[in-house]
């Protein structure tokens, strides 16, 4: 598989503060990876590295192929966009301004391409508006708008969604998606809201105390937070006769406890295990969410 | 490093501190010589006697303005790259650090030398029609004008390090404001020391009981009589800016070729540090 970004034993210290520790991952190219940690994590610091804003303590990272000591990262970096914590934009000028100040410092000849970035992220009608009397989901367009100038086909974006109403998180996606799908552009994205990553990301990175706990793709996701059923018996020995003659898959979380999975009819089930003399005292629907994984895994829970 | 500069200057056209101290220094060379012409005007009218204004004795006093102009342009210009972000943009797709660091120390020297080229446009006009012409020898205002030029290089170059070290743009201000101010007070303290009389001169004076009493001449215990101290302070008075700039800004520099060499010295000093500094900052 190959790999836009990868890193390996990547260390941070800030005086006698760690906040990366070893921490190794891989950025799948085409992928849209969902970065997950909590405040202080380590995530935005992760991003300042591979970014080029700061230098790592120890370990290194790669680039497509090129490591961040080699002579040709820059040559690579050209191929990146980024939004880091908040967007670098010029407050004292326009949206169309900022995009062209962008593109004379990436060396594009012509303004060919700024009318058409200003519709995709919405900021087409700003006029002579200057970006510091931009609303905040505004300025994080615009900072969309400069990240994409120089056609990168790796966009590294913290918490994107930032301060953005409604509509503008639907926009935001289905842009994040466009782009991915139509031009394979390969995505890092930080982000808080789990429920909106959830819908976008192919890969996840869980981070905590600036560790990688766990690199999942969305289809072992999938598979590890399986829809099931939560039984409470009063017979767990009589249940797991039960359900092993009727061919169904579970596991058994506590003496009282047990998960079902697969399409189980629950009257036939019920029944049967009336019959064998165990009485189901409470039963509900689980799917485990993205929220519910991340909380066991950084909680210490395991899934295997 | 050309795409940097050629943005660099975009922004420049489109910022007001630029323009405004553009207008300052276009104003300033009008200004100096039409108060030099009033002020002999005057004496003129009240002695009759005939004074000669070189128009050198104006022309230079950029020197002492530019720094200035440069502390807050420079300061406001770099600032605004940290407090807008913009310098990550320039990060991210692959800059280097020096290519980064050297554009803006261009850039800041760049508009520094035009506000030094509009003043002397502006004064030179101005005075050649109010005042008297050079008096200079054509070699020596040369050799001004290339001191000139490497004392605003020296200081754009302090001023430029501070700026890409620190990334609070208010405090850079008022740091290089500052030091600009303090390098001439040690300037002025320097002259002063340098200045000052071997021997007082002798004073006749009648005492209260009608009697001429004869002071003879005292030496002077502020006189730097040991050669090794006056050395220094006449070595420090051409190597620090400040005093290059005071003594150009006065027509009174007696070694212009040498300051241009110090001068050039600590910028290129300056500009070592600074690029070694910043290319180990952490970017916020």
């Amino acid at each position: 598989m190959e790999y836009v970004l990868t890193t390996d034993r990547l260390c941070k210290q800030y005086k006698h503060f760690k906040a990366l520790n070893q921490l190794t991952m891989h950025v799948p190219k085409g992928a849209i990876y969902g970065f997950i940690g909590k405040n202080g994590a380590g995530k935005t610091t992760l991003i300042r590295l591979i970014c080029g804003l700061q230098e790592p303590t120890s370990g290194e990272y790669s680039l497509y192929g090129e490591k961040n000591s080699g002579k040709g990262i820059g040559k690579m970096r050209r191929r990146m966009g980024s939004i880091v914590e908040t967007p670098s934009i010029y407050l004292d000028m326009t949206a169309r301004e900022n995009l062209q100040e962008q593109y004379r410092i990436l060396g594009l000849p012509s303004d060919r391409g700024i009318d058409d970035l200003l519709r995709l992220v919405g900021l087409a009608d700003t006029g002579k508006k200057k970006a510091k009397n931009f609303s905040l989901g505004m300025r994080q367009r615009l900072g969309i708008a400069v990240a994409l100038a120089g056609s990168p086909d790796f966009l590294v974006l913290d918490e994107p969604i930032n301060g953005m109403d409604p509509q503008g998180i639907v926009e935001i996606r289905e842009l994040i998606l466009k782009l991915n799908q139509e031009q394979q552009i390969t995505f890092l994205i930080s982000s808080h809201i789990l429920d909106e990553l959830s819908r976008l990301a192919t890969h996840y990175g869980f981070i905590d105390n600036g560790r990688l706990l766990r690199e999942i793709s969305a289809e072992e996701l999938e598979a590890a937070c399986r829809k099931c059923i939560r039984l409470t018996v009063t017979d767990m020995k009589a249940f797991i006769r039960v359900l092993d003659g009727m061919g169904l898959e579970y596991n058994v979380c506590s003496d009282r406890e047990a998960d079902v999975f697969g399409e189980a009819e629950i009257t036939a089930l019920v029944v049967a295990l009336a019959e064998a003399g165990c009485r189901v005292t409470a039963l509900h629907e689980r799917d485990e969410s993205l929220e519910s994984y991340y909380i066991s895994l950084v909680g210490g829970g395991r899934h295997e | 490093m050309s795409k940097l500069l050629y943005a660099n200057f975009f922004r420049v056209k489109r910022d007001k501190m630029f323009w405004i101290g553009f207008v300052f220094m276009a104003a300033m060379g009008i200004f100096l010589p039409l108060s030099n012409f009033w002020a002999i005007h005057r004496i003129v009218q009240e002695t009759g006697e005939r004074v000669d204004v070189p128009l050198e004795g104006v022309l230079f006093a950029f020197n002492l303005l530019v720094p200035f102009a440069a502390a807050i342009f420079c300061s406001l210009f770099v600032g605004t790259e940290y407090s807008d972000g913009a310098i990550r943009n320039k990060l991210v797709i692959g800059h280097r650090r020096t290519d980064i660091y050297l554009a803006n120390l261009i850039t800041c020297t760049a508009v520094s030398l035009l506000f030094a080229v509009v003043f002397i446009l502006t004064c030179g006009i101005t005075g050649g029609l109010t005042l008297d012409g050079f008096q200079m020898e054509a070699k020596t205002i040369a050799l001004y004008l290339l001191a000139s030029v490497c004392v605003i290089l020296v200081f754009n170059a302090l001023f430029t390090c501070l700026a890409m070290l620190n990334q609070n743009k208010a405090v850079v201000a008022i740091i290089t404001i500052l030091s600009i101010l303090l390098l001439l007070f040690i300037a002025l303290y320097v002259e002063g020391r340098l200045s000052e009389q071997e021997f007082w001169d002798a004073e006749f004076y009648m005492n209260d009981a009608g009697q001429i009493v004869n002071e003879p001449a005292m030496r002077n215990p502020n006189y730097i009589s040991s050669p090794t101290v006056r050395s220094f302070l006449e070595f420090l008075y051409d190597f620090l800016p400040g005093g290059q700039a005071y003594q150009l800004a006065n027509a009174a520099a007696q070694h212009p070729g040498q300051m241009s060499l110090y001068s050039l010295l600590i910028a290129a000093v300056s500009t070592l540090i600074g690029m070694a500094a910043f290319r180990r900052k952490d970017i916020k």
